[in-house]
């Protein structure tokens, strides 16, 4: 078998990076050709110098590699319209008239999340006794991607999102004691300050967002490396954090850990990014405008979805979580 | 075709990470070359072979070299404070020699005239730290899948893994044999839906109750809430929801996640654990991700690997309805026909176990009679896929001869092809046996096992001589005719 191993991932998450591996023995080529369809963008190329290759639109043509047998590749995959989409890629190995010698082909199925609104109620109708939502906001995730769901309230929407009270102390006191813990961990280690001052920032002011989550990303990288280079410095990190929740850990039951942690997952890969938020409800109707934005597990970036103005009403004065007001369909249900 | 202006390694960035690998390699290799250094500038000594071993979790460096050396020389100096232990083997008996090894201030010494019994040849082992902690990172391009496409209906997740060398010119250039080992991959396993699917809606009905009667301090709500928690009943649950909760996330600590993965070769299983999610941080009682690290070794022989990693999520869920005693209900359910991932099953049946599992599946799917073979094809496409065999359908062609080639199925793990034959009339047996027999020099070319599979409407009268005629006659190829 001239090509030993060969390897294009069959799925991909839209936006994610797809390598390539070619490794072969013994074919007498005089040059590989690349064929990419549009939705792929080579990214990264290796075991090859910059004067042996060539570029026409989607093809590229390898005329000789460092060492030969070996071809290493990485494309860039696109966000793309449709959530399923699949898109072709092929390695020829060509003799010296261009014909073909050997020809691998792959198909990579891309696929992404794909929030659409299915109903949108003018009213909704909270009771609180019963813990029961009337005729909620229906969504589904067309896609075969995991969706990270968050909420905006707008401007002119009469009521506006918050954290119930015991939330908003529990976080408080969490953060004022993990900041003081992690200044001592700022001071034992320097070299480190500034990204555990990036963390305490980010953790302190969670706007949510696929900016909040990018940037959360990469400070958790940069530590995780730091935790690496120095085990100590790591250590110290994770007993500041796990000493500020076990101070604060009696003002949050187990119970309510799990069912917190059951509301942030919605049905058909929807995860809530935080589902401990609220709006004020009454007996009056009062209207909530409010904008859903998703995004997924490469932190792409999607469309927001604008929800009209919907009246809200209760059979008393209190809170209702946000994601109670959805329904969450599977696909085509 | 036009000349692009075209970067290194990161075309579409247009950063040229040419010079950072090889100040990388250096690095990492610049003790090597100073050993090196100190001994081809021996009189009387020789070097035989050499080895390098990158153990990466570690970031240690073993530099193995075998050395045949003349009665001149008497002792071998390293003054190099890099190092951090020598080990001395005399060849070929692979006798240890420490007794000629000592510790200098700033290095290491080998006093040859203690090696017993007199040998000149020896393999001299380096133990080195590597400074550079992204070393990894830059000689070695690492990919996984972020997400798995797959359904709640689906009974495993998959996500694949990737690792290749950057640059092999160079290594090779510097080195001529290099491992490195034990290479981390960690893939997020998404864990969350499963769990919310296996925990029942009045369990969750009943923790929040509980959770409300626990928080209010108003006596009224507090006797409705001890009303409602009467009137769902008693459940096997009841009384132990503490408890149970325990046990649940118990099923996440690494011992017991391991038995819910399942990862192929050349990656290997090394541990789990949950998934960074400081974002989420009030809430880490449970994770949403699992993080499953597997590791691999790449060296320049082979510069890439390719893996996959199996969450049996069904396994999760069933574990987790066995903790909360609801596991016997669910099991009365109709399980889909189609079965888990049989990695290990397929592993060890190999191209048998494909030959067997057509004989015994092909027919039963064919729901009518045949019109063309396209549709002989789909079936078995379906087949193998239902089945997770590692074939791929019409992605290779070759030339042969002036002719060119594209089997209907090509598997490189089982170094197989397979083509699909219908035989509708009588006429067709012999043309299908000549295009069996034509076919066979080219693909032989490129597989070295070929299966030929036959679905025959009742044209084929004698079977036995029909597939021994051909398989007599050509090693590692194998005929299976399905009857309709």
């Amino acid at each position: 078998m001239p090509v030993k191993s060969f390897f294009v991932p069959k799925t991909a998450l839209q936006g994610e990076e797809i390598p390539l591996h070619a490794i072969w023995e013994e074919i007498d080529y005089h040059g590989i050709r690349i064929d990419l369809s549009s939705f792929l963008q080579l990214k990264e190329i290796y075991n090859i110098v910059e004067r042996n290759m060539k570029k026409e639109h989607q093809s590229f043509l390898i005329k000789k590699l460092e060492v030969d047998g070996y071809l290493g590749m990485v494309f860039q995959s696109k966000q793309l319209e449709k959530a399923r989409q699949n898109a072709w890629l092929s390695l020829t190995f060509l003799d010296q008239k261009g014909e073909m010698i050997e020809r691998r082909q792959a198909k990579i199925h891309l696929f992404r999340p794909n929030i659409v609104v299915e109903e949108i109620p003018n009213v909704i109708k909270v009771d609180l006794d019963k813990r029961f939502v009337y005729n909620r906001i229906k969504l589904r995730n067309d896609g075969d991607g995991t969706a990270i769901v968050f909420f905006k309230t707008r401007k002119d929407s009469e009521l506006k999102k918050k954290l119930p009270k015991s939330v908003r102390e529990f976080r408080k006191k969490f953060y004022e004691d993990a900041e003081s813990n992690l200044s001592r961990v700022q001071k034992q280690y320097p070299l480190y300050s500034s990204l555990v001052e990036q963390y305490v920032k980010l953790l302190k002011n969670p706007v949510k967002g696929e900016q909040y989550l990018k940037d959360m990303e990469n400070v958790l990288t940069q530590l995780k490396e730091g935790f690496e280079a120095k085990e100590d410095f790591g250590w110290a990190f994770i007993e500041a954090l796990a000493a500020a929740l076990m101070k604060n850990v009696h003002l949050i039951t187990i119970f309510e850990n799990f069912l917190q942690y059951l509301s942030s997952i919605a049905s058909k890969k929807i995860l809530i990014l935080d589902p401990l938020e609220v709006v004020p409800v009454s007996t009056e109707p009062k209207e909530l405008a409010m904008n859903v934005r998703t995004t997924d597990l490469v932190r792409g970036k999607y469309p927001e979805i604008n929800l009209p103005k919907i009246k809200i009403v209760s059979n008393e004065r209190g809170e209702v979580q946000i994601h109670r007001l959805f329904e969450w369909k599977r696909s085509h249900e | 075709m036009n000349e692009v202006k075209f970067k290194f390694t990161d075309y579409l960035n247009g950063r040229d990470l040419m010079s950072d690998i090889s100040k990388t390699a250096k690095s990492l290799f610049g003790l090597v070359e100073k050993i090196n250094k100190t001994l081809s500038e021996m009189k009387d000594l020789e070097i035989l072979n050499q080895e390098l071993v990158a153990k990466t979790p570690e970031l240690l460096g073993e530099y193995s070299v075998a050395i045949s050396s003349g009665p001149f020389v008497r002792k071998l100096k390293f003054p190099f404070p890099a190092i951090v232990n020598l080990y001395a083997h005399s060849m070929p008996d692979y006798s240890d020699q420490r007794q000629a090894i000592s510790r200098l201030k700033d290095g290491f010494e080998i006093s040859l005239d203690r090696i017993l019994p007199t040998s000149n040849n020896l393999l001299l082992s380096f133990e080195f730290r590597i400074k550079d902690n992204k070393f990894v990172k830059k000689l070695v391009r690492k990919d996984v899948q972020h997400d798995s496409p797959r359904g709640l209906e689906d009974e495993s997740d998959e996500y694949w893994m990737h690792a290749q060398l950057k640059h092999l010119k160079i290594l090779e250039r510097l080195y001529r044999r290099l491992d490195l080992r034990d290479i981390d991959f960690g893939v997020n396993v998404a864990v969350h839906q499963d769990l919310k699917t296996a925990i029942p809606s009045d369990f969750v009905r009943n923790l929040k109750i509980i959770a409300e009667w626990i928080k209010t301090k108003d006596r009224v709500k507090k006797w409705r809430l001890g009303w409602e928690h009467l009137r769902l009943g008693p459940k096997s649950y009841t009384g132990k929801e503490n408890e149970l909760i325990s046990d649940i996330q118990s099923l996440f600590f690494p011992q017991e996640f391991k038995r819910f993965v399942e990862v192929t070769e050349p990656f290997r299983y090394y541990e789990s654990v949950r998934g960074v999610d400081f974002y989420d941080l009030p809430f880490q009682a449970f994770p949403k991700t699992m993080t499953v690290v597997s590791r691999t070794t790449l060296n320049l022989e082979s510069p890439a690997a390719k893996g996959k990693l199996i969450y049996k999520k069904h396994v999760l869920r069933d574990e987790i309805s066995r903790i909360l005693g609801i596991l016997e209900k669910k099991k009365k359910r109709k399980r889909r026909p189609i079965s888990i991932v049989r990695v290990t099953e397929k592993q060890e049946l190999g191209l048998n176990g494909v030959i067997s599992k057509i004989e015994e599946k092909l027919r039963p799917t064919i729901h009518k009679i045949p019109e063309k073979e396209k549709e002989i094809q789909d079936a078995l496409e379906n087949l193998f896929i239902a089945l997770d065999y590692d074939f791929e359908r019409e992605q290779v062609s070759f030339s042969y001869s002036t002719k060119s080639y594209k089997p209907d199925f090509t598997s490189d793990s089982l170094r197989t092809a397979v083509d699909v034959k219908l035989c509708k009339d009588p006429p067709d047996e012999k043309r299908i046996i000549d295009e069996i027999n034509a076919d066979i020099p080219a693909y032989k070319s490129h597989y070295e096992n070929l299966l030929f599979v036959v679905y025959d409407l009742g044209c084929i009268r004698k079977v036995t001589s029909f597939t021994k005629g051909i398989e007599k006659a050509h090693e590692k190829v194998f005929v299976q005719i399905i009857k309709h």
